[in-house]
């Protein structure tokens, strides 16, 4: 079963459903992140912090949803949507939880982002992962 | 290994018996790291253990869930007098640590062989 993305986000970037292929996931993103520029390092830190955002769909959420990756003229941005809605926004992220796995995944996805937010509609939530593309500016 | 994104544990002791070694190999992920903290349960089961040594060199990747495992291994070390060692920590094991601070809790060794000593004291 695949639900077809809303008008508004189709027609740009990259979009694929979830899958058990973490793996890919991983290479897709490291992929789409250096070609905007990233380092080695922050493709590795943001292909970390979408793998967690995928886990929790996967593990808490029947793993119904997409991923959709594109870049603007200043972020590289990674989307996931999870159709469950499980992951509330407000979540406490300012601090490393005691234990717990999906503690540590809120955390690390904050950690490793230069933005993080989680967003609810109509019953479906929304993880939005953004890295700062280098600036290309001549002097 | 049939699956490659499985997930084996090997569990030894060493020479003396004074210490029991978990070797991980392969993904360390949400689907596997319950396999971990029952492997922790069974050593930690029977006569006192002093040192337990988990090797993560041979890990290809590790998730939150794996993270989560290792802080569970070492809650159980603690309350079980038993003395934690982990070897091999690199590649995402060793990124997760320094984000979240857990470097500075865990006893890390670079390998087996140097960590043997600190279970023979």
């Amino acid at each position: 079963m695949f639900t077809p993305l809303p008008d508004s986000l189709a027609g740009h970037g990259v979009t694929w459903p979830i899958s058990l292929d973490l793996p890919r996931l991983r290479d897709l993103v490291c992929h789409h992140a250096r070609q905007a520029g990233l380092s080695p390092q922050r493709a590795g830190d943001l292909a970390l912090a979408a793998n967690e955002a995928v886990t929790n769909v996967l593990d808490h959420a029947g793993g119904r949803g997409w991923v959709r990756i594109w870049a603007d003229d200043g972020f590289l941005n990674v989307e996931v949507v999870d159709l469950a809605g499980r992951l509330a926004p407000g979540a406490r992220l300012d601090e490393p939880p005691q234990a717990g796995p999906r503690g540590y995944g809120l955390w690390v996805m904050r950690s490793l982002c230069d933005e993080f937010a989680i967003t609810q509609q109509s019953g479906s939530s929304q993880v939005r992962l953004r890295m700062r593309r280098p600036t290309a500016r001549r002097s | 290994m049939d699956d490659p994104e499985e997930m084996v544990c090997v569990v030894s002791m060493s020479v003396d018996g004074r210490a029991w070694i978990v070797q991980v190999h392969g993904f360390m992920d949400f689907r596997h790291a319950a396999l971990l903290r029952e492997q922790v349960d069974a050593v930690l089961r029977g006569a006192h253990v002093p040192v337990l040594i988990v090797d993560l060199s041979t890990v290809a990747f590790c998730d939150s869930s794996g993270l989560s495992a290792l802080v569970y291994a070492l809650r159980r070390c603690r309350n079980a007098s038993t003395h934690l060692i982990l070897t091999g920590v690199r590649g995402t094991q060793e990124r997760w640590m320094t984000i979240t601070g857990l470097s500075r809790i865990f006893d890390r060794r670079p390998n087996v062989t140097d960590a043997l000593p600190a279970a023979a004291g």
